[in-house]
C-alpha cells in the first residue's frame, strides 16, 4: 500500500464524496472534450456526411470512455490502476492526416488500429527496459511533456489557433480563466479546489459570449441538432497501405514513451515515498493504452493516448482516485448519446483552451524537476539530462527548421516531447557501454576490521554517485555477510569482498575457500534464534537473502561466491 | 560498544553507543543481565546511537527478552535509526520486543505503565 503525498486530498485507492467524484470527472470531461477537435478534423479533412462526423465524435467519446476504465483496473496484466484518462492524442495527427487524404476514414481506421496493436507489443517489453529508463531520464520526459502540453497552451493563448487572430478581448478571457483558476488551486478548499479547472472554464465560456469569442449562431447549430442519437455503424471500413508502415509505427513509439512518462508522473503524484518507476505496473498502463488505439481504429475513430492535462489536473485538485476514473467513463457513455453537448464543447473558445493547458502543465513541471533532481548526476547523467531537455526546447525555439524534415519522420520531430525523448534514450544507452565499475577489498577473517568495510562502501558510494539509502543496504549486506562467513563458514584464507555499480544495480559479492553459506527464505522463529546452535547462522543467512534485491550462492569446488544485488 | 546507564524513576535506560555484533553481544547480555537481576521494573535501550546491528546482536536482544520476562520486567528499545529500524522489521523483532520512535515516547508509555 504506497504512502499518500500530504498535498493529495485523495488517493488512488480513496473513495471520494459522491459530490467531488461527479464534479471531478465533469472537469476531466470538459478538458478532455476539447480534443475531440482532432477526430473532428479528420472528418472535415475525409468530407463525410455532417451524420457521420456527429458518429464519429460520438464514437470517439465511448473510446474514451473504454480506454479511461481499461488505464484505471487496478489488478490483471491490463491498466495501471491510475487516474490518468484517455484523450485524443495529437501525436497522431500527421499520420492520420495522410491516412486519411489517401484513403479516407477506412484506411485511418486501419493503420490506427496497427498502430495501437505496436504499442500494446511494445508495452511486454517495458519492465526489461529498466536500465534504459533510470529515473533522472524519467523525469526528464516527465518535464518534456509539460513543456509541449505548456507550449499547446501558450499558443492558443497567444495567436488563438484559429483564422482570425488574437486580439485583447481573447486574451482578456484567458487571462480571466487563468486568474479564476490559480485562485481556486492556491486558495480553494474541497470541492472548490478539486474542481478549479472546471470553475475556470465555466467562468471562461461566461467571459467570452460578451467578449464576441462565442457567437448566437453557434449555439443555433447546437438547437438544431437531435437531443438522443444512436451513432452510426454503416460507415466502418478498414484498410492497410505499406508506405503508411513507419509514420504510424514511429506515433504508436511517440505514444509509448508518453505513455511511460505520464503514468510515472501519476505514480510519483500518488506515492509520497516514490523512488523509481514500476515499469511492470507502468507496462500494464502503456497495454491499456494501445488497446484502447486499436480499438480506436477498430471503430474508425482517431488514436488515443494517456491525458498530460488530466495528470496535471490530478495533481492541480488533489483528486487521484480511481473512482472517479469509472464516472469519466460513465458520463463519456452517456454524453455520446447526445451529439449537442459533443458539439459544445468543441465550441471551448481557444483562449479558454490555451489557459487550462498552461495551468495543468504547471504540475507536470514541478513533477518533472523533483525526478530529475532526485539523483546526483555525474558527467554521463549531465549530459543525457541537459541535452534531451535542450534538444527538446529546440523543436519549439526552430519550427521552420523542423518541419522541413521527411514526412515520414514528421511524427519524431514534431513535438519537444517525442524528440526529446528520443534523444535522451538514444544517449543514455550509448552511454551504458563501458559504464560498470567494480572495487575489491581483501579481508583476513581472522582479523575482521568493519570499520574498513564500511569505509569501503562509503567511499566507493560517493564515488560512484549511488543513492544513500542503496549504500546502507549494502554496507550491512557486506559487514553482516564477513562476520556469518568468518564465524560458521570455516573460511581458508582471505575473503576477497567486492561491490560493483553500473547505475542502475549495485553488487556485493563475496569470495573464499570454505563452506556454503545458507540463505534461508524462511525466516527463523525467535526461540530457534536464541536456543539454537544454528540459530544466529540461520538468521543472518535470513536477512541477508531479504535485504537484497536479489541474492545466489554458487559453489565451484572449495570455492564459495555470494552474490547480492540492490536495485538503485 | 559502550554501554551507558541512567535511571529515570522506574525505569533503567540503557544507551548503546557503537556496535552490537558478534564481538559485543556477549559483553551486552552480561550487562543486561546483571541490570535486570536486580529487578527494576523496566529497562529501556536507547538506541540512537547503535550504528549496527548483526545477527549474533539480534540473538542478544532475544536472550535479553527473555530473561526479562521471567524477572518480571518490561523491556523496550528506542530510538532505532532508519536503517536498523528496517533490519528489525526484516527479522520481524518489532512483533517480539516492545520499540518506540523516541525517548521522549517510550517515557511517556512506559511511565504511564
Amino acid at each position: 500500500m504506497t504512502r499518500k503525498p500530504a498535498n493529495l486530498q485523495y488517493g488512488v485507492d480513496d473513495v471520494p464524496p459522491a459530490s467531488i467524484i461527479f464534479v471531478n470527472a465533469l472537469q476531466f470531461v470538459a478538458v478532455l472534450a476539447g480534443f475531440l477537435v482532432f477526430p473532428l478534423i479528420m472528418t472535415r479533412e475525409a468530407h463525410v456526411s455532417p451524420a457521420v462526423a456527429d458518429s464519429v465524435l460520438s464514437w470517439s467519446m465511448i473510446i474514451l470512455a473504454i480506454g479511461t476504465t481499461l488505464q484505471a483496473l487496478p489488478k490483471g496484466p491490463v491498466g495501471s490502476g491510475y487516474l490518468a484518462p484517455s484523450v485524443m492524442t495529437a501525436v497522431y495527427v500527421s499520420p492520420s492526416l495522410e491516412a486519411v487524404r489517401l484513403g479516407g476514414l477506412a484506411l485511418m481506421g486501419g493503420m490506427t488500429a496497427f498502430g495501437g496493436l505496436a504499442e500494446a507489443a511494445m508495452s511486454r517489453s517495458l519492465h526489461r527496459l529498466r536500465s534504459l529508463l533510470p529515473p533522472e531520464l524519467a523525469g526528464v520526459v516527465i518535464l518534456l511533456v509539460a513543456v509541449s502540453n505548456g507550449m499547446v497552451g501558450y499558443r492558443y493563448l497567444l495567436t488563438s489557433g484559429a483564422a482570425e487572430p488574437a486580439d485583447v478581448r481573447h486574451w482578456t478571457v484567458a487571462l480571466i480563466t487563468l486568474l479564476v483558476t490559480m485562485a481556486l488551486s492556491v486558495w480553494g478548499k474541497g470541492i472548490v479546489r478539486a474542481s478549479c479547472a472546471l470553475l475556470g472554464m465555466i467562468v471562461g465560456y461566461l467571459a467570452a459570449i460578451p467578449a464576441g469569442l462565442l457567437r448566437y449562431h453557434e449555439f443555433q447549430q447546437l438547437a438544431a441538432l437531435p437531443a438522443v442519437q444512436l451513432p452510426r455503424v454503416n460507415y466502418f471500413a478498414w484498410s492497410f497501405d505499406a508506405v503508411l508502415i513507419v509514420p504510424f509505427l514511429i506515433a504508436a513509439l511517440a505514444n509509448t514513451l508518453k505513455a511511460v512518462a505520464l503514468l510515472t508522473a501519476a505514480e510519483k503524484f500518488a506515492d509520497a515515498d516514490w523512488v523509481r518507476p514500476d515499469l511492470k505496473r507502468i507496462g500494464g498502463g502503456v497495454l491499456a493504452d494501445g488497446l484502447t488505439t486499436a480499438l480506436s481504429g477498430a471503430f474508425c475513430v482517431f488514436g488515443a493516448n494517456v491525458s498530460a492535462s488530466s495528470v496535471g489536473l490530478s495533481e492541480a485538485t488533489g483528486v487521484a482516485s480511481r473512482v472517479v476514473a469509472y464516472a469519466i467513463s460513465a458520463i463519456f457513455v452517456v454524453l455520446a448519446f447526445i451529439p449537442g453537448v459533443v458539439r459544445f464543447f468543441t465550441l471551448m473558445p481557444a483562449a479558454v483552451i490555451g489557459a487550462t493547458f498552461i495551468f495543468t502543465s504547471c504540475a507536470i513541471v514541478k513533477g518533472g524537476i523533483e525526478t530529475i533532481a532526485s539523483r546526483m548526476l555525474d558527467a554521463r547523467r549531465t549530459l543525457v539530462v541537459g541535452l534531451a531537455i535542450l534538444t527538446g526546447l529546440a523543436v519549439e525555439a526552430f519550427p521552420v527548421f523542423f518541419q522541413a524534415v521527411p514526412t515520414s519522420i514528421e511524427p519524431l520531430v514534431d513535438s519537444p516531447l517525442v524528440l526529446g525523448t528520443f534523444v535522451g534514450f538514444a544517449l543514455n544507452a550509448a552511454f551504458r557501454i563501458g559504464a560498470r565499475r567494480r572495487a575489491v577489498l581483501t579481508i583476513d577473517p581472522h582479523a575482521i576490521d568493519f570499520d574498513a568495510i564500511r569505509s569501503f562502501m562509503e567511499g566507493r558510494g560517493g564515488l560512484w554517485g549511488a543513492r544513500r539509502d542503496v549504500i546502507t543496504r549494502a554496507t550491512f549486506a557486506a559487514q553482516q555477510l564477513v562476520e556469518v562467513i568468518a564465524e560458521n563458514c570455516r573460511p581458508r584464507g582471505p575473503i576477497a569482498l567486492s561491490g560493483s555499480f553500473d547505475e542502475f544495480d549495485l553488487a556485493v559479492e563475496a569470495r573464499y575457500t570454505g563452506d556454503p553459506l545458507e540463505l534461508p527464505e524462511r525466516r527463523p522463529a525467535p526461540d530457534e534464534i536464541r536456543d539454537s546452535e544454528d540459530g544466529v547462522r540461520l538468521l543472518a543467512g535470513f536477512l541477508l537473502r531479504h535485504n537484497a534485491d536479489r541474492a545466489s550462492t554458487t559453489r565451484r569446488g572449495e570455492n564459495c561466491i555470494v552474490h547480492f544485488q540492490f536495485h538503485h | 560498544m559502550v554501554l551507558s546507564e541512567e535511571a529515570v524513576g522506574d525505569i533503567i535506560v540503557v544507551v548503546i553507543d557503537g556496535r552490537l555484533d558478534t564481538h559485543t553481544a556477549d559483553r551486552f547480555c552480561d550487562r543486561l543481565a546483571e541490570l535486570l537481576r536486580s529487578g527494576p521494573p523496566c529497562v529501556m535501550i536507547e538506541a540512537s546511537r547503535l550504528s549496527y546491528v548483526s545477527s549474533a546482536g539480534f540473538r542478544a536482544l532475544l536472550i535479553t527478552a527473555k530473561l526479562a520476562a521471567e524477572m518480571g520486567s518490561r523491556l523496550a528499545v528506542c530510538g532505532l535509526t532508519a536503517p536498523i529500524r528496517r533490519v528489525v522489521e526484516l527479522g520481524g523483532f518489532h512483533e517480539v520486543i516492545e520499540t518506540f520512535a523516541s525517548r521522549e515516547e517510550a517515557m511517556a508509555k512506559l511511565s504511564a505503565g
